[in-house]
């Protein structure tokens, strides 16, 4: 039996969470919490993996991010919280695409900002976590 | 409604002296039982004045005031989980690096760096929050 670690809430009043893979609040019970730097879409060399596409390195991201999890025992679903940098919000419906398939099941809270750049030129996305492990 | 702030003991309040006064309705730091979350320290002196154009000495400002407030709490920079470091150019991120690493020594946080398009006075040009935790 999974012991319940964090409560999603998505209280009347609120304005709903715009899509599935994200909760307007979530409520930590219990576990250790891990705190995950920034991850762009550098491979295991620090190569730039997709430069000009976004949805690759979006992946990559989440693949950098599902790599550090699984080092700590835990997956996706123990993420309680994102922050996410976009250079640009123009695809937001190909990255939220992406996060549905990683997050819906047990949605993080979120936030999501466009900046005037990344640390390379090269990235287009950098996410960070909180996880509850 | 309005909070009522003595309504936790777990939930404490840190102004710092010596730091510059908050820009708007925020303190320099809360705890949350071991948890301590730090606003966003800038390279402003005690005197109010930011240095303009030196990355270098804003961000030795912004570390001093960031020690400050983790002091005032009871933790240190060995203790500190994560960053966030704003930037008006992602290209002093060297320059602050430098500076991070005497203060951070051994210690390394996670950490998030971005550019933003502005921060909250034109002559800043570098931003740090952190959270950090405080040892019992």
């Amino acid at each position: 039996m999974t012991v319940l670690r964090a409560e999603r809430s998505n209280p009347a009043g609120a304005p709903p969470a715009l899509r599935p893979y994200y909760a307007n609040a979530v409520r930590v019970t219990a576990g250790d919490l891990l705190f995950i730097s920034g991850q762009v879409a550098w491979d295991a060399d620090g190569d730039v993996v997709g430069r000009d596409d976004p949805v690759r390195q979006a992946e990559q991201v989440f693949a950098n991010i599902g790599c550090i999890l699984a080092a700590h025992g835990a997956t996706f679903d123990d993420v309680v919280k994102v922050t996410v940098y976009v250079t640009d919000l123009s695809w937001f419906d190909e990255l939220s695409r992406i996060r549905n398939e990683r997050f819906s099941a047990s949605p993080p809270s979120s936030t999501i900002v466009q900046v005037a750049a990344l640390v390379d030129p090269a990235l287009l996305i950098e996410v960070e976590a909180i996880a509850a492990i | 409604m309005p909070a009522d702030v003595t309504t936790s003991p777990a939930r404490e309040e840190h102004r710092v002296a010596g730091l510059p006064e908050p820009l708007s309705h925020y303190t320099d730091a809360v705890r949350w039982r071991d948890l301590l979350f730090v606003s966003g320290c800038v390279g402003m002196g005690p005197d109010g004045q930011v240095p303009p154009g030196d990355v270098t000495a804003q961000a030795r400002l912004a570390h001093e005031n960031l020690g400050a407030v983790l002091h005032a709490a009871g933790t240190d920079f060995a203790h500190v989980l994560k960053v966030t470091v704003f930037l008006r150019s992602a290209g002093d991120r060297g320059a602050v690096n430098e500076v991070r690493k005497e203060f951070f020594g051994a210690a390394k946080p996670a950490s998030t760096l971005i550019e933003v398009s502005a921060l909250a006075l034109d002559d800043l040009l570098v931003e740090i929050e952190a959270v950090a935790g405080i040892p019992s």
